[in-house]
């Protein structure tokens, strides 16, 4: 079956939406978004700790989707646009961060191996491989080895929920989801 | 040498360099998407200021938020910092963090055991 972002998007925005966003990211927009996420949690009832924990993540995602994402190939083949799709959310007590983007099929390989290696270590280790990534890598404006990710899941304390969506046979649509 | 003065924006820090009181002061959020762009001048006024720096120099970082990309631009300032300090100068680092901010204060930690020189880690209470 062909994907379908608006029945993605209907699925897994099922809670108490702090932020939405659909569409491109650019400097100016990601500044307004977490502008509006931070006025949002003025409305809300959410302890400092983990609404420091929550906007961390958020901007790690938000930026993660800025430097890697592909545009919205649904739609418009040939622009250099960043196309992503962000959902923060409170689901029975708890609060949801998910990110959604299209990316290259030929990155699934790399990007899933990180993915599960994160997810297989535990607190400790995840501070040592941030360490050694930080003291150690060659880092672009992109970052570094993944920091943002390992960031994200030091500092939520959850295991990444993550899926690729095949799209066709060049894209796929990549989601990351956690839990704080 | 002269003061290098930032102010700060939504997503960069306040930056306060002077060379005559041999105060750093870094405060604020540090969320940029283009972190080296934003670090380069401090990082190029660290290392002029390395070459004749007071006898003890006083560094202040109180960050809100930092984001990943920032991190490495922090460590490459902390490294100027660490040098300066290894050729023999004072140098006390204090290290900000907001009460009950764990986060902050292990990210503190971190930088604290790469780059080898004690910081004081100073909670601030709400």
């Amino acid at each position: 079956m062909d994907f379908n972002l608006d029945n993605w998007i209907e699925n897994n925005k099922n809670g108490e939406v702090i932020l939405f966003y659909k569409g491109n990211l650019t400097n100016d927009i990601i500044t307004k978004l977490l502008d509006d996420l931070e006025n949002n949690f003025e409305n809300i009832e959410i302890p400092n700790k983990i609404r420091k924990k929550l906007y961390n993540s958020v901007v790690e995602g938000i930026q993660n989707i800025f430097h890697h994402s592909l545009n919205n190939i649904l739609e418009n083949e040939n622009t250099n646009e960043k196309f992503g799709v962000i959902i923060v959310q409170k689901i029975n007590e708890q609060f949801e961060f998910i990110h959604g983007n299209f990316i290259n099929n030929e990155i699934i390989v790399k990007l899933k191996s990180r993915l599960d290696q994160i997810n297989a270590l535990d607190k400790d280790e995840l501070k040592a491989l941030y360490k050694m990534i930080l003291n150690n890598e060659e880092f672009s404006d992109k970052g570094g080895g993944g920091l943002g990710m390992i960031d994200i899941a030091r500092k939520s304390g959850s295991k990444i929920d993550y899926e690729f969506i095949n799209v066709n046979k060049n894209i796929t649509f990549y989601t990351f989801e956690i839990k704080i | 040498m002269e003061i290098l003065s930032i102010e700060g924006a939504a997503k960069t820090p306040t930056v306060n360099l002077n060379p005559e009181t041999g105060t750093i002061e870094i405060k604020g959020r540090s969320i940029p998407e283009n972190s080296i762009e934003f670090y380069k001048p401090v990082v190029d006024w660290l290392e002029e200021y390395g070459n004749n720096p007071k006898e003890k120099t006083n560094v202040n970082i109180q960050l809100e938020y930092f984001n990943t990309s920032s991190s490495k631009c922090i460590l490459d300032v902390l490294k100027k910092l660490e040098s300066i300090a290894k050729a023999g100068n004072d140098m006390v680092i204090n290290w900000y963090y907001e009460e009950d901010d764990e986060d902050m204060l292990e990210a503190g930690e971190d930088y604290q055991s790469i780059i080898k020189i004690p910081f004081k880690m100073i909670e601030i209470e709400d």
